[in-house]
This record gives C-alpha cells, structure tokens and sequence, in this order.
C-alpha cells in the first residue's frame, strides 16, 4: 500500500501521515504543492494505491491536480481522496464530477480520516 | 454588518479545536471591537475572505500557548518556535476560516493564509471595516485572541 500526499501545510501531511501508520500504512510520499505532486506520480511511475489532495494549494490547486490526474490513463484510475476545508463546498461537487473518489472536510478527527481511507487499503 | 460573523467564527473555532486538538476552547470575557492601530499577540495567523464578504481572520497568541497548541496537533514536544509551529497556526486559522466562511450567510472563499511573528506585532483596522475580538481559552493551551473583519460587497 502506497500512499502520495499533496498539501501545501507541513502540518497537514504529518496530520494525515500520522493517521496513515495507525492503519499500518508506511510507504508515504509527500509533495507540497499540486505542481510537485503531479511530477512525482509520474516519476514514481504511478505507483500510487491512493493519493490525499488538499484543495487549497498555491502553484497548482487541488481541483486543477485532479484534472491532469484524471486526464492522463496512466493514473486515471488512482483513488483520489480531496481533503477540504468546509468552506470549498462548490468545489467539492466539482471535484466529485471531474472524479475524485471521496472527501474529508476539515476539520476532521483521525478516525474521520481514517474512516474515508480504509476502503482503498488492501 | 447585520449578522454576527463572529459568532460564525467562534463556533468555527470551538469546532476545529475540538475535533483536531481535543480540546474545547470556552470565551473569555466580552467580545469587542477595534480601529486603528491594534496589538496583537507574538504569533499571528492572518487569512482574507474573499467572494461576496470581504474581509480577514485573525487567530493570535503567545508564543509559549502556539508551543503548546502545536504540539498537541502533531503529538510532539516542540520547545521553540520553528517552521512547524507557525505551520501549524497558519493551518489552524485556514481550518478554522473555512468553517467560518461555510457558516457566512453570503458566498466567501479563502485566500492563503499567512504569520506575523515576533514582539510587539501591531495591525491597523479601517474605520469602515472594523475588527471583532473574543478572547477564548482551553485548559491545555491558554488564551488566544479570534478576531474578524468582514462586510458584504
Ligand atoms: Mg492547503
């Protein structure tokens, strides 16, 4: 089980890599902006199970991440899970259109992150 | 301003810190308002609302309180005020403006949110856009100071 995570907040990634080990997940990568998570799905060829994507990024938002991951076959069949925060509401129904598997609103508890992955772990 | 965006924020902020830092964040005397030059505690999360309210956000504190904060938010002690610390504000006053921002009763975005670090921090309010202030306080952290502005355009 490998796992990318995009968000521009430090915080955030070892927020949600913390709550990734608790589910026995270790293989993490993290990227800090949707431009630097983009080249590293296709420099890891890939290799993703699952991919978190924050919303509200500089550089390259999460929406526009998600386009360009959906649009390519190499990785339109990655899961990709949105983390947003409450107020992104419009977006999320986008992103849901232009095929994000799931979403977790900020702010979440662990389990509430936990809860949305658990379905794309095996 | 006839609805209380304040009352949006803090329930905003008695949410994020319940369910991110497991702790309940009660109010602290009265709420109050300010223009002009305003002092502002030695870390501060500034963020801007966008759309149809225009306005900021502001969550502030001591250093030693965003110590304790954040290291409840990561599970670490952190002794100094480092990159990880003011990370973690700036994403607890993103967090905590995006649920405010859901709860406006007009469209609002986000912008990126941003610190002001260091003693003595002042900011300065606009006579046609003035600040609310609440302090509030949790068991675990201490106090912090909330504080937003915001009109419909
Ligand atoms: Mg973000």
């Amino acid at each position: 089980m490998r796992v990318l995570l995009i968000d521009d907040s430090t915080t955030m990634r070892k927020i949600q890599r913390r709550a990734l080990n608790t589910l026995g997940i270790e293989d993490i990568d993290e990227a800090p902006n949707g431009k630097e998570g983009v080249d590293k799905l296709q420099a890891e060829s890939y290799s993703y199970n699952l991919v978190m994507l924050d919303m509200n990024m500089p550089e390259m938002g999460g929406l526009e991440v998600l386009k360009a991951v959906r649009a390519d076959p190499n990785s339109n069949n990655i899961p990709i899970v949105m983390c947003t925060s409450v107020a992104d509401k419009e977006q999320v129904m986008e992103a849901i259109k232009s095929g994000a598997s799931n979403y977790v609103v900020k702010p979440f508890t662990p389990e509430d992150l936990q809860k949305k992955v658990s379905k794309y772990l095996s | 301003m006839n609805f209380d965006y304040l009352q949006d924020c803090m329930d905003a902020t008695v949410n994020t810190y319940e369910k991110m830092l497991g702790n309940v964040p009660v109010v602290v005397g009265e709420r109050y308002t300010q223009t002009g030059i305003i002092n502002v505690h030695d870390v501060t999360a500034l963020i801007g609302f966008n759309g149809d309210g225009l306005g900021s956000l502001l969550i502030s504190m001591s250093q030693e309180n965003a110590m304790k904060t954040i290291s409840k938010f990561l599970y670490t002690e952190l002794t100094e005020v480092d990159d990880d610390v003011l990370d973690g504000v700036e994403e607890i006053a993103n967090i905590v403006a995006g649920a405010a921002a859901a709860r406006f009763k007009f469209k609002t975005g986000l912008g990126l949110p941003t610190i002001l670090l260091g003693e003595k921090q002042r900011i300065h309010g606009n006579e046609d856009a003035p600040w609310l202030f609440i302090t509030m306080k949790t068991e675990a952290f201490g106090e912090f100071t909330l504080g937003a502005t915001l009109k419909e355009v």
